[in-house]
């Protein structure tokens, strides 16, 4: 892969303490939230393919696909305003170090897209916020 | 031979332009149009109208509230295409709420390869002519 440390986005919201979903299997599956739910923050991301493509010399593509991240759980007082709010500007500020992702060839590039305010849900009585990342990786190199 | 500017010839392209401009947010809004208002392929919820999206597609047509909110107007110089007074279901659809999963309508258009195709064509058409 590209550099010698590598970082998927899983492995940055485990490292922001963000807990993940897991399948029966122990494997981190990060598309649901975490059962039964738990009492800090956690985090769901969704996939979304589109290809918006440049072809490259000797017919390799650029394409890129997004990945929605929500952040969930956080107390609905102040505290958990001012959490979800940093644990979103660290996630904005460090998309440049994501250089992996399940099931893609090679990423080169993430950038860290729209995102969301931190809200509050009257329903549930937590803080809650969403970041878009865009994932620039390779398809059809020959190496 | 010194070079002078055509004011006639820059007054043409300028409103030509305007006029690709406003062709392409119309196609946009139309496409966006066609997609909502289509029902999806994944469950069928009680005291809903239609069957719901499936991850991955554009939101099914349920109220109609988004599909009516739907738009292309002038923006000062420029046109835009989108949710005008959008409802709180294009907010919610773009950012899932707890509990739900998200529908990504915007977004997923802005990336779409079909839309990107259908504006550049009505573009080019307005300039062809």
């Amino acid at each position: 892969m590209g550099g010698v440390q590598t970082l998927t986005v899983d492995q940055l919201l485990y490292s922001l303490g963000l807990v993940l979903n897991k399948d029966p299997a122990g494997n981190y599956l990060s598309n649901a939230p975490p059962n039964p739910l738990p009492g800090r923050p956690y985090a769901i991301t969704q996939g979304m393919n589109g290809s918006s493509e440049a072809l490259l010399h000797g017919g390799a593509q650029l394409r890129r696909t997004q990945v929605l991240i929500s952040l969930f759980g956080f107390t609905p007082d102040a505290a958990g305003f001012q959490s979800c709010g940093i644990v979103l500007a660290h996630l904005r500020a460090r998309a440049r170090e994501v250089d992996r992702l399940a099931t893609y060839p090679r990423i080169t590039e993430c950038q860290a897209a729209d995102e969301s305010p931190v809200m509050r849900d009257v329903a549930t009585n937590q803080h809650y916020a969403s970041i878009r990342y865009v994932l620039t990786y390779l398809q059809g190199a020959s190496t | 031979m010194p070079w002078t500017e055509n004011p006639q010839l820059r007054a043409m392209l300028l409103a030509r332009a305007a006029l690709a401009g406003q062709a392409g947010a119309q196609e946009a809004a139309a496409f966006l149009r066609e997609h909502l208002n289509q029902p999806g392929s994944g469950n069928k919820w009680p005291g809903l109208p239609n069957t719901s999206s499936a991850p991955g597609e554009y939101p099914a047509k349920q109220s109609g509230k988004l599909l009516d909110s739907i738009d292309a107007q002038p923006m000062g110089q420029f046109w835009a295409f989108g949710s005008f007074n959008a409802p709180p279901e294009a907010w919610g659809l773009e950012y899932p709420a707890p509990g739900h999963t998200a529908r990504p309508w915007l977004s997923k258009a802005l990336a779409d390869p079909d839309l990107r195709e259908r504006v550049m064509h009505a573009m080019w058409e307005v300039f062809r002519h």
